[in-house]
Protein backbone atom coordinates (compact mmCIF):
# COMPACT_ATOMS: atom_id res chain seq x y z
CA UNK A 1 0.00 0.00 0.00
CA UNK A 2 1.39 3.36 -0.95
CA UNK A 3 1.94 6.00 1.66
CA UNK A 4 -0.43 8.27 -0.18
CA UNK A 5 -3.24 5.69 -0.24
CA UNK A 6 -2.74 5.10 3.46
CA UNK A 7 -3.08 8.79 4.15
CA UNK A 8 -6.23 8.98 2.05
CA UNK A 9 -7.77 5.98 3.82
CA UNK A 10 -6.80 7.33 7.23
CA UNK A 11 -8.31 10.68 6.33
CA UNK A 12 -11.54 9.06 5.11
CA UNK A 13 -11.81 6.87 8.19
CA UNK A 14 -11.21 9.79 10.52
CA UNK A 15 -13.57 12.00 8.54
CA UNK A 16 -16.45 9.52 8.68
CA UNK A 17 -15.97 8.91 12.41
CA UNK A 18 -15.98 12.62 13.13
CA UNK A 19 -19.02 13.20 10.93
CA UNK A 20 -20.89 10.44 12.74
CA UNK A 21 -20.19 12.00 16.11
CA UNK A 22 -21.25 15.43 14.90
CA UNK A 23 -24.54 14.67 13.25
CA UNK A 24 -25.72 11.84 15.49
CA UNK A 25 -26.70 8.69 13.65
CA UNK A 26 -29.91 6.81 14.27
CA UNK A 27 -29.24 3.87 16.53
CA UNK A 28 -31.79 1.06 16.44
CA UNK A 29 -32.75 -0.01 19.97
CA UNK A 30 -35.08 -2.82 18.93
CA UNK A 31 -33.28 -5.54 17.01
CA UNK A 32 -36.41 -6.79 15.23
CA UNK A 33 -35.99 -10.29 16.70
CA UNK A 34 -36.25 -10.29 20.47
CA UNK A 35 -36.33 -8.02 23.53
CA UNK A 36 -32.59 -7.96 24.16
CA UNK A 37 -31.82 -4.66 25.91
CA UNK A 38 -35.36 -4.28 27.25
CA UNK A 39 -37.06 -5.27 30.49
CA UNK A 40 -40.72 -5.44 31.43
CA UNK A 41 -42.27 -4.31 34.72
CA UNK A 42 -45.87 -4.41 35.89
CA UNK A 43 -48.83 -6.46 34.61
CA UNK A 44 -48.98 -7.96 31.12
CA UNK A 45 -46.03 -8.30 28.81
CA UNK A 46 -44.51 -7.46 25.44
CA UNK A 47 -43.39 -10.02 22.92
CA UNK A 48 -41.91 -10.06 19.44
CA UNK A 49 -43.75 -11.54 16.49
CA UNK A 50 -43.19 -10.92 12.77
CA UNK A 51 -40.49 -8.37 13.57
CA UNK A 52 -42.83 -6.29 15.72
CA UNK A 53 -43.00 -5.59 19.45
CA UNK A 54 -46.58 -6.41 20.44
CA UNK A 55 -48.34 -5.34 23.61
CA UNK A 56 -50.32 -7.83 25.68
CA UNK A 57 -52.37 -7.03 28.78
CA UNK A 58 -51.32 -4.34 31.17
CA UNK A 59 -50.88 -1.79 32.48
CA UNK A 60 -47.17 -2.38 32.29
CA UNK A 61 -43.97 -0.94 30.90
CA UNK A 62 -41.16 -2.26 28.74
CA UNK A 63 -38.15 -0.08 29.47
CA UNK A 64 -34.80 0.25 27.77
CA UNK A 65 -32.19 -1.13 30.16
CA UNK A 66 -29.11 0.78 28.98
CA UNK A 67 -29.65 3.74 31.26
CA UNK A 68 -30.83 7.31 31.22
CA UNK A 69 -31.08 9.27 28.00
CA UNK A 70 -31.01 13.03 27.39
CA UNK A 71 -30.38 15.49 24.59
CA UNK A 72 -31.57 13.13 21.94
CA UNK A 73 -34.48 12.25 19.71
CA UNK A 74 -36.37 9.01 20.26
CA UNK A 75 -38.22 7.72 17.20
CA UNK A 76 -40.95 5.10 17.41
CA UNK A 77 -42.90 3.69 14.49
CA UNK A 78 -46.14 2.07 15.58
CA UNK A 79 -49.62 1.13 14.56
CA UNK A 80 -52.80 0.30 16.38
CA UNK A 81 -54.33 -3.15 15.88
CA UNK A 82 -57.86 -1.71 15.83
CA UNK A 83 -59.09 1.69 14.66
CA UNK A 84 -57.91 2.96 18.03
CA UNK A 85 -55.82 1.46 20.81
CA UNK A 86 -54.05 2.87 23.82
CA UNK A 87 -50.30 2.79 24.50
CA UNK A 88 -47.55 5.30 25.16
CA UNK A 89 -43.88 6.11 25.32
CA UNK A 90 -42.51 6.93 28.76
CA UNK A 91 -39.65 9.39 29.05
CA UNK A 92 -37.70 11.25 31.77
CA UNK A 93 -38.17 8.47 34.36
CA UNK A 94 -35.78 9.47 37.17
CA UNK A 95 -34.87 6.01 38.51
CA UNK A 96 -34.78 2.54 36.98
CA UNK A 97 -38.38 1.25 37.04
CA UNK A 98 -39.41 -1.72 39.21
CA UNK A 99 -43.16 -1.34 38.69
CA UNK A 100 -45.52 0.68 36.50
CA UNK A 101 -46.62 3.65 38.66
CA UNK A 102 -43.40 5.46 39.54
CA UNK A 103 -42.88 6.14 35.80
CA UNK A 104 -46.38 7.71 35.69
CA UNK A 105 -45.85 10.06 38.62
CA UNK A 106 -42.19 10.98 38.22
CA UNK A 107 -41.74 10.69 34.43
CA UNK A 108 -43.94 11.59 31.43
CA UNK A 109 -46.01 9.40 29.19
CA UNK A 110 -46.14 10.58 25.61
CA UNK A 111 -49.64 9.34 24.90
CA UNK A 112 -50.81 7.04 22.13
CA UNK A 113 -54.63 7.27 21.95
CA UNK A 114 -56.59 8.95 19.15
CA UNK A 115 -59.94 8.72 20.90
CA UNK A 116 -59.47 9.87 24.50
CA UNK A 117 -63.10 11.05 24.60
CA UNK A 118 -64.17 7.40 24.59
CA UNK A 119 -62.65 7.03 28.05
CA UNK A 120 -64.04 10.40 29.22
CA UNK A 121 -60.72 12.12 28.75
CA UNK A 122 -60.19 15.49 27.06
CA UNK A 123 -57.74 16.45 24.32
CA UNK A 124 -54.87 16.66 26.83
CA UNK A 125 -54.88 12.87 26.54
CA UNK A 126 -54.47 12.66 22.74
CA UNK A 127 -51.64 11.01 20.80
CA UNK A 128 -48.43 13.00 21.14
CA UNK A 129 -49.35 14.94 24.29
CA UNK A 130 -47.55 14.56 27.60
CA UNK A 131 -50.44 12.63 29.10
CA UNK A 132 -52.92 14.94 30.89
CA UNK A 133 -50.38 17.80 30.95
CA UNK A 134 -50.15 19.35 27.48
CA UNK A 135 -52.68 20.36 24.85
CA UNK A 136 -52.13 18.95 21.35
CA UNK A 137 -51.10 21.67 18.85
CA UNK A 138 -52.59 19.43 16.15
CA UNK A 139 -54.24 16.02 16.12
CA UNK A 140 -51.90 14.10 13.88
CA UNK A 141 -52.43 10.47 14.89
CA UNK A 142 -53.46 7.95 12.25
CA UNK A 143 -55.97 5.21 13.03
CA UNK A 144 -55.07 1.54 12.77
CA UNK A 145 -53.83 -0.17 10.71
CA UNK A 146 -51.87 2.81 9.37
CA UNK A 147 -48.31 3.33 10.58
CA UNK A 148 -47.38 6.38 12.65
CA UNK A 149 -43.94 7.89 13.19
CA UNK A 150 -43.48 9.70 16.48
CA UNK A 151 -40.30 11.62 17.25
CA UNK A 152 -39.72 12.77 20.81
CA UNK A 153 -36.91 15.24 21.30
CA UNK A 154 -35.42 15.69 24.75
CA UNK A 155 -33.47 18.94 24.66
CA UNK A 156 -32.43 19.66 28.22
CA UNK A 157 -35.68 20.58 29.99
CA UNK A 158 -37.58 20.99 26.70
CA UNK A 159 -39.69 18.19 25.21
CA UNK A 160 -40.89 18.29 21.60
CA UNK A 161 -43.15 15.64 20.12
CA UNK A 162 -43.67 15.38 16.36
CA UNK A 163 -46.26 12.91 15.09
CA UNK A 164 -46.28 12.09 11.39
CA UNK A 165 -44.31 15.26 10.64
CA UNK A 166 -46.51 17.60 12.68
CA UNK A 167 -45.55 19.15 16.00
CA UNK A 168 -48.05 18.15 18.68
CA UNK A 169 -46.17 19.12 21.85
CA UNK A 170 -43.54 21.71 22.72
CA UNK A 171 -43.19 21.86 26.48
CA UNK A 172 -40.45 23.25 28.70
CA UNK A 173 -40.23 22.30 32.37
CA UNK A 174 -41.93 24.79 34.62
CA UNK A 175 -44.62 25.88 32.18
CA UNK A 176 -48.17 25.71 33.59
CA UNK A 177 -50.23 22.52 33.31
CA UNK A 178 -53.93 21.89 33.98
CA UNK A 179 -55.24 20.63 37.31
CA UNK A 180 -55.10 16.92 37.96
CA UNK A 181 -58.56 15.42 37.30
CA UNK A 182 -58.18 11.68 37.89
CA UNK A 183 -56.17 9.74 40.47
CA UNK A 184 -54.48 7.78 37.69
CA UNK A 185 -53.14 10.96 36.15
CA UNK A 186 -49.53 11.85 36.88
CA UNK A 187 -48.52 13.89 39.88
CA UNK A 188 -47.29 17.30 38.82
CA UNK A 189 -43.76 18.59 39.25
CA UNK A 190 -40.49 18.93 37.43
CA UNK A 191 -39.12 16.01 35.50
CA UNK A 192 -35.37 15.44 35.12
CA UNK A 193 -33.41 16.35 32.00
CA UNK A 194 -32.12 12.75 31.89
CA UNK A 195 -34.29 9.72 32.35
CA UNK A 196 -35.10 6.12 31.57
CA UNK A 197 -37.65 5.51 28.84
CA UNK A 198 -39.97 2.74 27.72
CA UNK A 199 -43.11 1.59 25.93
CA UNK A 200 -46.46 1.07 27.64
CA UNK A 201 -48.72 -1.97 27.31
CA UNK A 202 -52.02 -0.48 28.43
CA UNK A 203 -54.64 -3.24 28.70
CA UNK A 204 -55.82 -6.49 27.15
CA UNK A 205 -58.16 -4.55 24.83
CA UNK A 206 -55.42 -2.20 23.64
CA UNK A 207 -52.96 -3.79 21.27
CA UNK A 208 -50.27 -1.69 19.64
CA UNK A 209 -47.42 -2.86 17.40
CA UNK A 210 -44.02 -1.17 17.33
CA UNK A 211 -41.73 -1.85 14.39
CA UNK A 212 -38.97 0.61 15.15
CA UNK A 213 -37.50 2.22 18.24
CA UNK A 214 -34.46 4.34 17.47
CA UNK A 215 -32.45 7.10 19.08
CA UNK A 216 -30.23 9.87 17.80
CA UNK A 217 -28.09 12.28 19.83
CA UNK A 218 -28.73 15.99 19.38
CA UNK A 219 -25.94 17.98 17.76
CA UNK A 220 -24.44 19.90 20.64
CA UNK B 1 -2.69 43.09 75.48
CA UNK B 2 -2.11 42.15 71.88
CA UNK B 3 -1.01 38.67 72.96
CA UNK B 4 -4.12 38.17 75.05
CA UNK B 5 -6.31 39.17 72.06
CA UNK B 6 -4.52 36.55 70.00
CA UNK B 7 -5.11 33.94 72.65
CA UNK B 8 -8.75 34.92 72.78
CA UNK B 9 -8.98 34.55 69.00
CA UNK B 10 -7.41 31.09 69.18
CA UNK B 11 -9.84 30.11 71.92
CA UNK B 12 -12.78 31.32 69.81
CA UNK B 13 -11.62 29.39 66.74
CA UNK B 14 -11.19 26.27 68.84
CA UNK B 15 -14.66 26.66 70.34
CA UNK B 16 -16.37 27.03 66.97
CA UNK B 17 -14.37 24.20 65.38
CA UNK B 18 -15.21 21.64 68.07
CA UNK B 19 -18.95 21.17 67.39
CA UNK B 20 -18.34 20.62 63.67
CA UNK B 21 -15.88 17.84 64.44
CA UNK B 22 -17.99 16.08 67.03
CA UNK B 23 -21.24 16.17 64.93
CA UNK B 24 -24.18 17.46 66.92
CA UNK B 25 -27.71 16.20 66.93
CA UNK B 26 -29.84 18.43 64.77
CA UNK B 27 -33.52 18.54 65.67
CA UNK B 28 -35.56 18.44 62.48
CA UNK B 29 -38.97 18.56 64.18
CA UNK B 30 -39.33 21.86 66.01
CA UNK B 31 -42.01 20.65 68.44
CA UNK B 32 -44.43 23.34 67.29
CA UNK B 33 -45.40 22.91 63.65
CA UNK B 34 -44.57 21.09 60.41
CA UNK B 35 -41.97 23.57 59.17
CA UNK B 36 -39.47 21.61 57.08
CA UNK B 37 -41.87 18.76 56.40
CA UNK B 38 -44.35 18.01 53.63
CA UNK B 39 -47.20 15.52 53.42
CA UNK B 40 -47.90 13.31 50.40
CA UNK B 41 -50.64 10.73 50.00
CA UNK B 42 -53.79 10.30 52.10
CA UNK B 43 -54.16 11.67 55.63
CA UNK B 44 -51.82 14.01 57.46
CA UNK B 45 -49.95 14.66 60.69
CA UNK B 46 -50.98 16.98 63.48
CA UNK B 47 -48.80 18.53 66.14
CA UNK B 48 -50.38 17.81 69.52
CA UNK B 49 -48.73 18.85 72.80
CA UNK B 50 -45.36 19.14 71.08
CA UNK B 51 -45.69 15.73 69.42
CA UNK B 52 -46.35 14.59 65.86
CA UNK B 53 -49.49 12.47 65.59
CA UNK B 54 -50.50 10.63 62.41
CA UNK B 55 -54.09 10.96 61.13
CA UNK B 56 -55.57 8.63 58.49
CA UNK B 57 -53.31 7.39 55.73
CA UNK B 58 -51.51 5.62 54.27
CA UNK B 59 -49.41 8.67 53.61
CA UNK B 60 -45.97 10.06 54.23
CA UNK B 61 -44.65 13.18 55.90
CA UNK B 62 -41.20 13.70 54.42
CA UNK B 63 -38.37 15.97 55.45
CA UNK B 64 -37.91 18.65 52.81
CA UNK B 65 -34.27 19.35 53.68
CA UNK B 66 -32.98 17.04 50.94
CA UNK B 67 -31.28 13.66 50.79
CA UNK B 68 -29.65 12.19 53.90
CA UNK B 69 -26.64 9.86 53.94
CA UNK B 70 -23.87 8.86 56.34
CA UNK B 71 -26.00 9.92 59.26
CA UNK B 72 -27.87 8.62 62.26
CA UNK B 73 -31.58 9.40 62.35
CA UNK B 74 -33.07 9.30 65.83
CA UNK B 75 -36.80 9.00 66.35
CA UNK B 76 -38.42 8.97 69.78
CA UNK B 77 -41.96 7.63 69.65
CA UNK B 78 -44.64 5.80 71.57
CA UNK B 79 -47.37 3.43 70.52
CA UNK B 80 -50.55 3.24 72.58
CA UNK B 81 -52.46 0.34 70.99
CA UNK B 82 -51.23 -3.10 69.93
CA UNK B 83 -52.56 -2.49 66.40
CA UNK B 84 -50.89 0.89 65.90
CA UNK B 85 -48.86 1.10 62.74
CA UNK B 86 -46.30 3.66 61.53
CA UNK B 87 -42.81 3.74 60.09
CA UNK B 88 -39.74 5.73 59.22
CA UNK B 89 -38.88 5.89 55.53
CA UNK B 90 -35.25 6.16 54.44
CA UNK B 91 -33.20 6.02 51.23
CA UNK B 92 -36.01 7.42 49.02
CA UNK B 93 -34.23 8.15 45.74
CA UNK B 94 -36.30 11.14 44.55
CA UNK B 95 -38.44 13.75 46.29
CA UNK B 96 -41.80 12.05 46.99
CA UNK B 97 -45.03 13.19 45.31
CA UNK B 98 -47.19 10.30 46.51
CA UNK B 99 -46.92 7.40 48.96
CA UNK B 100 -45.96 4.39 46.82
CA UNK B 101 -42.66 5.34 45.21
CA UNK B 102 -41.12 5.55 48.72
CA UNK B 103 -42.35 1.99 49.38
CA UNK B 104 -40.95 0.50 46.19
CA UNK B 105 -37.70 2.44 45.83
CA UNK B 106 -36.88 3.31 49.45
CA UNK B 107 -37.12 1.39 52.74
CA UNK B 108 -39.64 1.60 55.53
CA UNK B 109 -38.20 1.00 58.96
CA UNK B 110 -41.30 -0.54 60.43
CA UNK B 111 -43.19 0.43 63.58
CA UNK B 112 -45.75 -2.29 64.25
CA UNK B 113 -45.42 -4.68 67.15
CA UNK B 114 -48.10 -7.10 65.92
CA UNK B 115 -46.06 -7.99 62.82
CA UNK B 116 -44.04 -11.17 62.28
CA UNK B 117 -40.23 -11.15 62.36
CA UNK B 118 -40.04 -9.55 58.88
CA UNK B 119 -42.74 -6.95 59.59
CA UNK B 120 -42.17 -5.81 63.18
CA UNK B 121 -40.71 -2.72 64.76
CA UNK B 122 -37.16 -2.00 63.64
CA UNK B 123 -36.97 -4.20 60.54
CA UNK B 124 -36.73 -2.95 56.97
CA UNK B 125 -40.34 -3.79 56.15
CA UNK B 126 -40.67 -7.30 54.65
CA UNK B 127 -36.94 -7.48 53.86
CA UNK B 128 -34.98 -8.14 57.05
CA UNK B 129 -35.42 -10.47 60.00
CA UNK B 130 -35.63 -8.89 63.45
CA UNK B 131 -32.49 -9.75 65.43
CA UNK B 132 -34.49 -8.95 68.58
CA UNK B 133 -37.87 -7.72 69.75
CA UNK B 134 -36.91 -4.57 71.58
CA UNK B 135 -40.07 -2.45 71.80
CA UNK B 136 -41.08 -0.91 75.11
CA UNK B 137 -44.55 -1.69 76.47
CA UNK B 138 -47.50 0.27 75.08
CA UNK B 139 -47.47 3.89 76.16
CA UNK B 140 -43.74 4.03 76.93
CA UNK B 141 -41.23 5.99 74.86
CA UNK B 142 -39.05 4.14 72.38
CA UNK B 143 -35.82 5.46 70.90
CA UNK B 144 -35.03 4.20 67.43
CA UNK B 145 -31.70 5.07 65.85
CA UNK B 146 -31.27 4.36 62.16
CA UNK B 147 -27.71 4.57 60.91
CA UNK B 148 -27.12 5.11 57.21
CA UNK B 149 -23.47 4.30 56.61
CA UNK B 150 -23.01 4.23 52.84
CA UNK B 151 -24.91 1.10 51.76
CA UNK B 152 -25.09 -0.21 55.31
CA UNK B 153 -28.26 0.28 57.38
CA UNK B 154 -28.32 -0.40 61.12
CA UNK B 155 -31.43 -0.01 63.26
CA UNK B 156 -31.07 0.09 67.03
CA UNK B 157 -34.26 0.11 69.09
CA UNK B 158 -33.95 1.06 72.76
CA UNK B 159 -30.26 0.16 72.69
CA UNK B 160 -30.75 -3.24 71.04
CA UNK B 161 -29.77 -3.89 67.43
CA UNK B 162 -32.76 -5.12 65.40
CA UNK B 163 -31.45 -4.71 61.84
CA UNK B 164 -28.01 -4.80 60.27
CA UNK B 165 -28.34 -4.87 56.51
CA UNK B 166 -25.97 -4.07 53.68
CA UNK B 167 -27.19 -3.51 50.13
CA UNK B 168 -27.03 -6.65 48.04
CA UNK B 169 -27.57 -9.12 50.87
CA UNK B 170 -30.35 -11.65 50.18
CA UNK B 171 -33.94 -10.85 51.16
CA UNK B 172 -37.08 -13.01 51.29
CA UNK B 173 -39.41 -13.24 48.30
CA UNK B 174 -42.07 -10.60 47.92
CA UNK B 175 -45.34 -12.19 49.04
CA UNK B 176 -47.88 -9.32 48.99
CA UNK B 177 -48.55 -6.69 46.34
CA UNK B 178 -48.18 -3.91 48.93
CA UNK B 179 -44.72 -5.10 49.92
CA UNK B 180 -41.78 -3.23 48.47
CA UNK B 181 -40.21 -4.16 45.18
CA UNK B 182 -36.78 -5.68 45.73
CA UNK B 183 -33.58 -4.04 44.52
CA UNK B 184 -30.78 -1.76 45.61
CA UNK B 185 -31.55 1.46 47.44
CA UNK B 186 -29.35 4.55 47.13
CA UNK B 187 -26.77 5.61 49.72
CA UNK B 188 -28.40 9.05 49.93
CA UNK B 189 -32.14 9.52 50.10
CA UNK B 190 -35.11 11.46 51.40
CA UNK B 191 -36.56 10.41 54.75
CA UNK B 192 -40.04 10.61 56.26
CA UNK B 193 -42.61 9.39 58.76
CA UNK B 194 -45.52 7.19 57.75
CA UNK B 195 -49.12 7.79 58.80
CA UNK B 196 -50.81 4.40 58.61
CA UNK B 197 -54.27 3.55 59.96
CA UNK B 198 -54.97 0.43 62.00
CA UNK B 199 -56.50 -2.60 60.30
CA UNK B 200 -59.96 -1.44 61.40
CA UNK B 201 -59.25 1.92 59.62
CA UNK B 202 -59.10 3.93 62.85
CA UNK B 203 -56.17 6.28 63.38
CA UNK B 204 -53.04 4.81 64.88
CA UNK B 205 -52.37 6.50 68.19
CA UNK B 206 -48.64 6.87 67.61
CA UNK B 207 -46.76 9.92 68.87
CA UNK B 208 -43.35 11.15 67.77
CA UNK B 209 -41.69 13.57 70.14
CA UNK B 210 -38.28 13.81 68.57
CA UNK B 211 -36.79 13.44 65.11
CA UNK B 212 -33.16 14.35 64.84
CA UNK B 213 -30.14 13.71 62.64
CA UNK B 214 -26.43 13.50 63.35
CA UNK B 215 -23.77 13.19 60.67
CA UNK B 216 -21.43 10.25 61.07
CA UNK B 217 -17.94 11.32 62.06
CA UNK B 218 -16.23 10.67 58.73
Amino acid sequence: MSKRLMLVLAFLAFGSLAAGAETGEWKQLFNGKDLTGWKHVGPGRMYVEDGLIKTEGGMGLLYWTSGKVSDCTIRVVFRMRDKNDNSGVFIRIPVEPREEWMPVHYGYEVQVDNEPEKSNEDEYHYTGTLYSLTKPMVKAGKPGPEWNTMEITLDGPRTIVVVNGQKVTDYTEGQPVPERKFDFEPQHGRRPDKGWFGLQNHSKDDVVFYKEVAMKSLKK
Amino acid sequence: MRRSIMLLAIALVAATATPAMAAEWKQIFNGKDLTGWKQVGPGHFEVENGMLKPIGGMGLLYYTGGKISNSVIRVVFKVTNANDNAGVFIRIPVEPREEWMPVNYGYETQIYDAGDEHHCTGVLYSLTTAAARASKPLGEWNTMEITLDGPHTVVVLNGTKVTDYTEGQPVPERTKDYEPQRGTRPNAGYIGLQNHPREDKSDSAVYFKEVSIKKLGK
